[in-house]
């Protein structure tokens, strides 16, 4: 019998605690009792902790965020960087998240040893990833649906990407902690963050933000590795436990995304309900933001090749495109959180070789 | 004997130094960062990992031997001081021996990670580039492996009998003239 | 044996360990890494020493720490809190302890500027108690009154605790400070009438100080020195208000405010600024070190499923829901013992939750309780993180013990407060209930 400590750095209330509670019962679930995983919401390891403490045995299991260790993860993190190419998504229909998903999956499993040797180093095997919604602004007293209308404009920005965008149309991207953005907002630090919808319930926000404009500045983040799992901890199971694991893995990736997927079109109904104003974008904002994307995948690209060592990156930027339009048609029928699982199952993780696969 | 403690004591005066210098620098770093974004509408680059990764691992730690050597680590006297002299001066041995012996540990452990850090060449993505974050890891292990040596300096000098040698800062009051020696 | 003994058998190893006066940020490290060590095996206690330090200490919100003590050190070293108390003094030395009584107030206002209530006694301990220590009041009340009152600060908006609880709880922020403001000012006016009464019963803990009989225009002039400290309260104050910075980043202004304000003052000496800066560092690494052993120590205790326990342990008090919250406020209070409030929060709230729901008491009055409570062990020995803090801004003034005891009274008046707040949850959700 397995029991595995599961900690991840999200309140167990938030879209991640719900998902690591149904994967823990799925997994219990098909093993018929022999893995049992007990999740940790925040007390074990922190956000950063996470990779860490895996890779040390503080938890078996862990919800790692490739971003915080930028020179172990940096393949990983150039996949997640391909994230603005849904906005250039020639017919949107929100389901952007879920097909990215999918191709980063397939991408990681299938097509980057450099990723899984990136994972092996840190003394972790990766069985899962996740996306978030679109970004959108989220803004106090301001309206921006025009270029114009950014200029001037103090932004929060969670990455460097952001401050990138926030450069471009002449507006400042300040660097904050989500947890502070409620009282930047709040006090008029900030005119807008750059989040996505869920945020809005996660950390309060729709007690200050009177305005949203959608999918500006566009792209989700990926940077995601859901369930890795202490090499050890791995190596030592069987077969058989390893397999439930890897199938556990498509359960919570689907979880993961879904859940964020349904609270994306919640927050937004939410956030209606109590009088916020939703805009969408102008036709020419729209045009700039593709522009934008556009000029950034080269000057990310080169930036990962040059800066950050990672070799195959006009490759993966040449390859990542297609993939991720052959998962636009995958996912365009997919009604619920099964039927997404089972997706990611059949199409990617089933055909990875538990016998073999993290040894 | 004491030329040992000076040299020591020396050694902790400079990573104080800089330790109090990037105080100053912390403080003059955000107050520019937020007069920037304010008044001129232009924040600066990366100022959160600086003062997190940069400034407060630094300020956090580098002083930890200075600390140990000024007797200023806080501890519970309660009990103890109720107690005879010479079971006082006993407990005050093992206490210094924990405190050496915990801290060797955490020194030999965080500068096992400060290597691994070093050796991947860390770094944080920001707008500007790449920053490199390594050699705020070894912050740890030069605090605690201060703090340590101090310590177990502080262990010889009780064993054999001799002074330490180690001086430890005076803070000058400007209200009350004379400082008390701790403990 | 199993987790929970273990886990038992080490927090009793903690105590002894910090009764023998082994430091309590070393015996803190030790005893996790000892639990750790035996509850799985030598490479999980061994990996957390090189895990969580770094993490915990490199953070943003910590900041605001060493800057606040900063100002407060460069405030007293260059002597600009003289004026403040001067007027205090020539005011309010016509009440019981009024110089008591002007820090409570000193305290509230800070708290009114910065996050937590370290912060909040960090920049108000310097100012404060040397001035009454030179005014002959007890070691006792001038440095427990302070350490006390630090504890408004998370009370009082903003408040870092009552931000996280609620992310974590799902409860409007502005509706927690709103209930927090409430619980601040009560608490406010319990420690000051508490002073008085304490004053009044024995006036040798707070002699009367000369300057009763002042004139009013001797009053008026004694109000002109007050402007440095003022000065930089005010600028703090107003830029924070004025949507210029963050509660974080105020403590960097303040620091560069009291810096300039006492070049204007013609007292920021080298050698001025130097002390400061000594006493910023070491107080900051002695209160870091705690707070990294006890963040390690939170990481022991989730993995031995205390969790659990303590749920079952609540529902053992029975099912009336004054019971069980009563089994709730027992376990903060022990908890409050040995953990920062950041960690003890992470570590019950997922648990402690649900227990609220069922006793039909609101999770927005819970926060504002739990603040409360968790601030109570900010000052309860053997861990408390405001008693520290007041330790290392004193030095050698008074010993720990004293200040412990200094607090006593405070706590048990925080205990009747708590008391209050459960037996009439409307003094909480009013102020929240009206404006939303
Ligand atoms: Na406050
Ligand atoms: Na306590």
């Amino acid at each position: 019998k397995e029991n595995l400590n599961f900690a991840y750095g999200y309140p167990n209330t938030s879209a991640i605690g719900i998902a690591v509670d149904e994967y823990a019962a799925a997994v219990a679930e098909r093993s018929d009792g022999e893995i049992d995983i007990k999740g940790f919401a925040m007390s074990l390891l922190s956000l950063p902790e996470t990779s860490p403490g895996v890779r040390d045995g503080l938890a078996d299991v862990g919800f790692v965020l490739t971003p915080y260790y930028a020179a172990e993860y940096s393949t990983n993190l150039f996949l997640h960087e391909m994230n603005l190419l849904i906005n250039l998504a020639e017919n949107p229909t929100g389901k952007e998240p879920l097909a990215f998903t999918g191709a980063m999956l397939e991408y990681t499993f299938n097509d980057c040893p450099e990723c899984m040797a990136e994972f092996k180093a840190q003394n972790q095997v990766y069985t899962g990833g996740g996306v978030t919604p679109l970004y959108n602004l989220l803004c106090k007293d301001v309206k921006i649906t025009s270029v114009e209308e950014l200029k001037g404009k103090r932004l929060r920005a969670g990455g460097a990407g952001f401050v990138r965008f926030a450069e471009q149309f002449g507006a400042q991207g300040v660097r904050l902690p989500v947890n502070e953005v409620y009282e930047a907002l709040d006090q008029g630090i900030l005119d807008c963050a750059m989040l996505s919808a869920p945020e809005l319930t996660n950390y309060n926000l729709h007690e200050v933000v009177t305005d949203i404009t959608l999918g500006v500045p566009g792209g989700a983040f990926a940077g995601v590795a859901s369930a890795n799992i202490n090499a050890d901890r791995w190596k030592a199971m069987s077969t058989e436990d390893r397999q439930t694991l890897l199938w556990g893995g498509s359960n919570i990736t689907a979880g993961v995304t879904w859940g964020f997927y349904e609270d994306d079109a919640k927050a937004i109904q939410n956030a209606k309900d109590k009088g916020i104003n939703i805009f969408q974008p102008e036709p020419e904002l729209t045009t700039a933001v593709k522009e934008f994307v556009n000029q950034d995948l080269e000057t990310v690209s080169a930036l990962f090749k040059e800066t950050y060592g990672v070799d195959r990156a006009a490759e993966i930027a040449a390859d990542f495109p297609a993939l991720l339009e052959k998962w636009y048609g995958l996912v365009a029928d997919i009604e619920n959180k099964e039927q997404l699982q089972q997706l990611y199952w059949d199409q990617v993780i089933s055909k990875v070789d538990a016998a073999t696969y993290g040894q | 004997m004491k030329p040992i403690g000076k040299v020591i004591s020396w050694i902790n005066t400079g990573a104080s130094g800089i330790a109090g210098i990037l105080v100053l620098l912390m403080v003059a770093h955000v107050s520019a960062d937020v007069a920037m974004r304010y008044v001129f509408e232009k924040p600066l680059d990366s100022t959160i990992l600086y003062v997190s990764a940069f400034y407060m691992v630094a300020i956090a730690f580098l002083p930890l031997g200075l600390v140990e050597e000024r007797n200023s680590h806080i501890a519970v006297e309660l009990m103890v001081e109720n107690f005879p002299d010479k079971l006082q001066a006993f407990l005050l041995f093992i206490a210094t021996l924990i405190t050496a012996s915990v801290t060797a540990g955490v020194a030999v452990r965080t500068g096992q990670e400060a290597l691994a850090k070093y050796l991947t060449g860390a770094y944080s993505i920001e707008s500007g580039g790449k920053v490199i974050t390594w050699p705020t890891y070894f912050f740890l292990p030069i605090g605690f492996g201060m703090m340590s040596l101090v310590s177990t300096w502080k262990v010889i000098a009780l064993i054999t009998g001799k002074e330490s040698g180690l001086s430890g800062l005076v803070i000058e009051d400007p209200y009350f003239t004379k400082e008390e020696p701790n403990v | 044996m199993s987790d929970l003994e273990i886990a038992g058998l080490f927090i009793g190893a903690l105590f002894f360990l910090i009764l023998m006066r082994i430091p309590i940020g070393v015996s803190l490290i030790a005893v996790s890494f000892g639990g750790l060590w035996s509850m799985f095996n030598w490479n999980i206690a061994w990996g957390s020493l090189g895990i969580v330090p770094y993490n915990f200490a490199n953070s943003w919100v910590l900041s605001s720490i060493p800057a606040f003590l900063l100002m407060g050190f460069i405030c007293y070293h260059t002597r600009l809190t003289q004026g403040l108390f001067s007027a205090a003094q020539v005011w309010l030395s016509g009440l019981p302890g009024g110089l008591a009584i002007a820090s409570v107030f000193g305290c509230a206002g800070f708290a009114a500027v910065t996050g937590s209530s370290v912060a909040c006694s960090a920049a108000m301990g310097k100012i404060a108690v040397p001035e009454m220590m030179r005014n002959r009041y007890s070691a006792e009340l001038a440095t427990g009154t302070v350490a006390a009152a630090g504890t408004i600060g998370a009370l009082i908006p903003p408040s870092i605790l009552m931000i996280l609880y609620g992310i974590i709880a799902r409860q409007s922020v502005s509706q927690l400070f709103l209930g927090g403001l409430v619980v601040g000012v009560i608490t406010l006016l319990a420690y000051v009438l508490l002073i008085i009464v304490r004053v009044k019963l024995n006036p040798n803990l707070a002699p009367p100080v000369e300057g009763n009989k002042a004139s009013r225009s001797e009053k008026i002039k004694a109000l002109g020195q007050t402007w440095p400290v003022l000065l930089i309260v005010i600028g703090v104050f107003a830029g924070l208000f004025g949507g210029a910075f963050t509660p974080t980043e105020a403590g960097a202004i303040g620091a560069l405010l009291s810096m300039m304000v006492a070049a204007l003052y013609r007292t920021l000496t080298f050698k001025a600024v130097r002390m400061a800066l000594v006493e910023t560092i070491t107080t900051t690494a002695a209160l870091l070190i705690i707070a990294v052993g006890a963040s390690l120590l939170t990481r022991f205790l989730a993995l031995s499923g205390i969790g659990d326990a303590l749920s079952s342990s609540i529902l053992a008090f029975g099912v009336s829901p004054v019971l069980i919250m009563f089994g709730v406020v027992l376990v903060y209070l022990v908890l409050g013992m040995m953990l920062e409030p950041v960690g003890a929060m992470l570590l019950t709230l997922p648990i402690v939750m649900p227990l609220v729901e069922e006793t039909g008491y609101s999770l927005l009055w819970f926060g504002v309780v739990l603040v409360k409570l968790l601030e109570i062990g900010m000052i309860t020995p053997p861990m408390g993180m405001n008693v520290f803090v007041i330790k290392g801004v004193v030095g050698n003034m008074a010993s720990l013990t004293t200040i412990f005891r200094g607090v006593f009274w405070f706590v048990v008046v925080d205990l009747v407060i708590v008391a209050m707040l459960i037996a009439f949850p409307d003094i909480v959700l009013f102020l929240p209930n009206w404006a939303g």
